[in-house]
């Protein structure tokens, strides 16, 4: 048992702490900065992160709205951004020879973001969990009801998000590793998903097509029938992209 | 191919841009010998080191290495150590748990071969010492450490003693020759002919991308 524990925390060695502690300073700001907010008595987890209504905002941009969820992205990021500079880039020669193929070295890329994933989604909906049943009760934010509404609600919420930080810290990796430019690849990323949120906003009824949204629970089938996107439609999609994405980089790295 | 073969190079040549870095390299490397390639910055030492590990293709000819063809029969050879460039670790994690880690991945060893292996370079596998507080020749030391900790029948070493002091130059010295007398194949690229002189028995210059025979 000892064993399986100590292999177990081995192959975690990836994950770095303080990164994750700034993750939780970013969920910790996110929660209070809920404080106040009247939300129909949206589930506080959609409510900070579902990202952006879907409603007429009159031609003007939510800024507020839209800058919590890029915080969101952009912590996450940082953290595939840090493993990508330290475990992915600089052991790359050793663990090449060590999985003797390209194809096992990228699953256990995957594998690894599938945990950074799962990890950042876990600390996220923890911090918002006390946070939201501690701190923001207390200040009777009756607006936002705390940690009420359906489990299914929360359990699609979940999925929508893991399957879009899934996609995005594989798109990131994918190009970091072409371009060899870290900076270049989180840029463009953001400017992507900044972008494609925008046009979602002012068009809502071409935000299904946008990748920019796909992760956005608040834009989804689940809260509006009338523009938002099919989740199941879009998770397939997103792992296809997946797909697409490593046959790029086997290509890319067996031609060097 | 003769069983003693472990590394076959026919015909490879290899360019960057408008430069020819290899021009139709052949080269064969018996099982337990120790090569050595010498060559001026940048004459493509490191880049026929690449070549051997897999971590490059020549646009002609190919790498054979344990009877397996590069880039055709497997991407990246079996049972091969290497040190090429400067050694990259995980910055926030100590020198321990990086090889432990690196051990991970093949699962083929345990954690007392990977303590002993940092015995062996001169490192404390008790330091709890982050490895991006480590002076260049302790990632020197390490690099040198995770190549050899599962034991491979080949190593490939480009510029070993960089960063090391006087006293790891003899320590590492000892234990490349320690390595080769347990038949141990051992590639090494290096500017430092003393090293050469000591540790190969096959040396090579790389001049202008064809290999000249120095003996």
């Amino acid at each position: 048992m000892t064993k399986v524990l100590q292999r177990t925390l081995t192959k975690l060695t990836f994950i770095n702490l303080p990164m994750l502690l700034l993750s939780s300073t970013g969920f910790v700001l996110l929660c209070f900065s809920n404080i106040g907010r009247t939300n129909n008595g949206t589930n506080i987890f959609v409510s900070i992160l579902g990202g952006i209504e879907i409603q007429d905002y009159g031609g003007s941009l939510p800024l507020l709205e839209l800058g919590k969820w890029l915080l969101i992205l952009s912590i996450f990021l940082l953290n595939i951004g840090n493993y990508i500079e330290n475990e992915v880039e600089a052991m790359q020669l050793y663990a090449f020879l060590r999985y003797r193929s390209y194809k096992r070295w990228w699953i256990h890329l995957i594998n690894n973001i599938t945990v950074l994933a799962v990890t950042y989604l876990v600390f996220g909906f923890l911090i918002i969990g006390v946070l939201g049943q501690t701190v923001l009760s207390k200040n009777n934010i009756e607006s936002t009801s705390i940690l009420h509404g359906s489990t299914l609600q929360v359990l699609s919420l979940g999925i929508t998000l893991f399957v879009h930080f899934l996609f995005l810290g594989v798109w990131l990796l994918t190009f970091t590793l072409i371009t060899r430019k870290y900076i270049l690849s989180f840029a463009g990323t953001m400017i992507i998903e900044c972008s494609t949120l925008v046009w979602g906003i002012l068009a809502p009824q071409n935000s299904k097509y946008l990748p920019g949204v796909w992760g956005m629970y608040l834009r989804s089938k689940g809260f509006s029938t009338k523009y938002g996107f099919f989740v199941p439609i879009i998770i397939g999609v997103q792992v296809l992209l997946i797909l697409s994405l490593s046959c790029i980089i086997m290509r890319k790295m067996k031609r060097n | 191919m003769d069983t003693q073969e472990i590394i076959k190079i026919e015909n490879a040549s290899k360019s960057f841009k408008s430069q020819t870095v290899l021009k139709g390299v052949n080269v064969t490397v018996l099982s337990g010998q120790s090569f050595g390639f010498v060559g001026q910055n940048g004459s493509g030492k490191t880049v026929l080191l690449k070549l051997i590990c897999g971590l490059m293709y020549p646009e002609q000819g190919r790498v054979i290495v344990g009877g397996k063809q590069l880039g055709k029969d497997v991407d990246f050879p079996e049972n091969v150590g290497a040190i090429i460039e400067a050694p990259g670790f995980i910055s926030y994690q100590s020198g321990l748990k990086n090889l432990l880690y690196l051990a991970s991945l093949r699962n083929r060893i345990r954690k007392e071969d990977v303590i002993e292996s940092m015995h062996t370079v001169g490192l404390d596998p008790n330091d709890k010492k982050h490895v991006g507080k480590y002076s260049l020749g302790m990632k020197q030391r390490l690099g040198i450490a995770q190549a050899i900790m599962e034991n491979p029948s080949i190593l490939v070493l480009d510029e070993p003693m960089n960063g090391l002091d006087k006293n790891g130059v003899k320590d590492i010295r000892t234990l490349l020759l320690k390595l080769k007398d347990k038949g141990v194949t051992i590639i090494l690229a290096s500017h430092i002919q003393e090293d050469i002189d000591i540790l190969c028995d096959t040396v090579y210059e790389i001049d202008e991308g064809n290999l000249v025979f120095i003996r």
